[in-house]
């Protein structure tokens, strides 16, 4: 079974994984994501929990409404 | 800047924090520190590693506090600025030889590879005779002031006016229905009001300009000099000098807040209004299209400098209205784009520092004989005879120029006696651009435009020593006489 996972562009060092974190935390999705980690070349892969489709989509509203964040399938 | 409602009851203190090195740390210690109940506001600066936070009166934050919360993260805070760590010309190696600190040898690498760029670019501008594209007088292309404005569209300058433009239209549609026009009333009367102002508003500095005495050439080169200082100033912060991003350019706070006032936002013609006070914000590329407008000393010269420059920014803005979108929401692609355009700036500017050297008569790059188009040199001709010119005539001698695209080749000798009456004799064969207004510092005040055929020029005895004639911006290769 694959493991559901988000890219993100603009994610380039350990802050920008706490402050994702934190937001995703703050908006109360933490437990939807089981990792945040660099992949490098300024990416970032978030791993989610399940592929429930809805709170992917959440998850992924959250990151792209941060500045300099963007989801990239 | 992250901020909860508060009256006047808050104190302001001022923390320092080690460990920042992007804009990631500066809005992750503002989004944590925010939590904090007695936090009403909250200002990161990674420049100063400075923390500006408001506080409810009565309360406090300590800095070993911060420091336990922001451990694992890597951050230190304190109360005294953090002095900026200098960095070691000469670093010994692990063998216990001595070399050259590797980050300032490639900075002095990149610097001097920029600079040779920079040689060779004017190099090609001045053998190309592209001066001729740039100067600002009723002959010249105006073309480059609607470049500077496409430029300008790619900047902050677009994100200072895109985001008010954003938030005009909101306020606007908020506060009038579907009849009292289409979504897209806002932005026409914004974009109609932002270029009728530049328009007038370049026509009164030309004619502003004029009144510092235009025809003097000492007080436009200064005028010239000046505005090449701000464009420097400008370019050294887009290239993230630190000391640059230290002075501040604009107008005062009060007007700028002002034209940003939301309150203002809500009438049927606001958008009007706000769109001609855009004239007023301080951008710096919109200083610099000021400078030029002021420089130009004429009433329509100045309105089209600042429409052209209004017009480039349009494509942007225009491109912001439709799509709420601005492509400086990726940093990597901002930076990359701020080092460009701040390199050209830079060479722009010196640039005209240069010309401005040469209608001041003083030394210049234009003196190398490697800059000058060799081919223009020799291939000038004219009717005058080669080898009268020097000679005195019934008390007189003369100085004989043919002047010919953008190059002014002398005939015979450059060579004079001092303190004897002269004439300048110029043969026009057809020259461009600025090259049609003639200025020599010393001979005569002024700038003398020049006429198909000969043009006589007295310049009474002068004294001893060099002289340059060049066209009234420098950019024509000058002329160096000598009297002795």
């Amino acid at each position: 079974m694959d493991i559901p996972t988000l890219r993100v562009r603009g994610m380039h060092c350990a802050a920008c994984v706490a402050l994702i974190t934190m937001e995703l935390d703050d908006a109360g999705l933490l437990a939807e994501v089981s990792s945040v980690a660099l992949a490098g070349n300024n990416e970032g892969i978030l791993t989610l929990k399940s592929d429930d489709a809805a709170a992917r989509d959440r998850v992924q509203a959250v990151i792209n409404a941060l500045d300099g964040y963007t989801v990239h399938t | 800047m992250p901020s909860k409602k508060h009256g006047a009851d808050s104190i302001a203190c001022t923390l320092y924090v080690s460990g920042m090195h992007c804009s990631s740390c500066e809005l992750l210690i503002e989004k944590k520190l925010i939590k904090h109940d007695q936090v009403l506001a909250v200002d990161v600066s990674r420049k100063d590693n400075a923390v500006h936070i408001t506080l409810a009166k009565g309360t406090k934050i300590e800095p070993q506090q911060l420091n336990a919360e922001f451990q694992e993260l890597g951050y230190t805070f304190g109360i005294k600025p953090i002095a900026k760590p200098r960095k070691p010309i000469f670093v010994k190696r692990d063998d216990g030889r001595w070399q050259m600190n590797g980050d300032i040898l490639r900075r002095a690498g990149k610097t001097a590879v920029i600079a040779m760029v920079f040689l060779a670019a004017f190099m090609a501008v001045e053998r190309l005779q592209m001066g001729r594209f740039v100067s600002v007088n009723a002959t010249s292309s105006l073309a480059a002031f609607f470049l500077l404005g496409l430029v300008a569209g790619m900047s902050s300058c677009a994100a200072l006016i895109g985001g008010l433009l954003l938030s005009l239209v909101k306020h606007w549609h908020d506060a009038h229905d579907e009849a009292t026009g289409s979504k897209a009333t806002p932005h026409l009367l914004f974009h109609s009001g932002r270029l009728a102002a530049f328009m007038v508003g370049g026509g009164i500095l030309g004619m502003a300009g004029s009144r510092i005495a235009f025809t003097n050439a000492t007080v436009f080169a200064v005028v010239v000099l000046a505005v090449s200082a701000v464009m420097t100033l400008l370019a050294l912060q887009m290239l993230d000098i630190a000391w640059a991003q230290k002075i501040r350019l604009g107008l005062p706070r009060f007007v700028t807040r002002a034209a940003a006032d939301e309150r203002r936002m809500s009438g049927k013609y606001a958008p009007l209004g706000i769109g001609a006070a855009t004239f007023f914000l301080p951008c710096g590329f919109t200083l610099i299209a000021q400078g030029v407008a002021l420089a130009s000393g004429s009433f329509a010269r100045g309105s089209l400098v600042m429409l052209l420059f209004a017009l480039g920014t349009l494509p942007m803005l225009a491109g912001i209205s439709a799509t709420g979108l601005h492509y400086t929401k990726k940093p990597h692609l901002t930076a990359r784009f701020s080092a460009v355009a701040g390199l050209l700036i830079i060479f722009f500017a010196l640039y005209n520092v240069n010309g401005q050297m040469n209608v001041l008569g003083y030394p210049s790059l234009s003196d190398w004989r490697i800059f000058q188009s060799r081919a223009e040199m020799e291939n000038l001709t004219g009717d005058i005879a080669a080898g009268e010119s020097g000679a005195m005539v019934n008390g007189r001698q003369t100085i004989r120029l043919v002047a010919q695209g953008f190059a002014y080749k002398p005939v015979g000798p450059t060579v004079f006696t001092a303190n004897v009456p002269t004439y300048l004799e110029i043969e026009d064969k057809g020259v461009v651009g600025c090259g049609a207004y003639l200025a020599a510092r010393g001979l005569f005040d002024g700038y003398v435009p020049l006429n198909p055929g000969q043009n006589l020029v007295d310049v009474g005895s002068p004294r001893a020593g060099n002289y340059k004639i060049t066209c009234t911006m420098g950019m024509v290769p000058p002329v160096t006489v000598t009297f002795q």
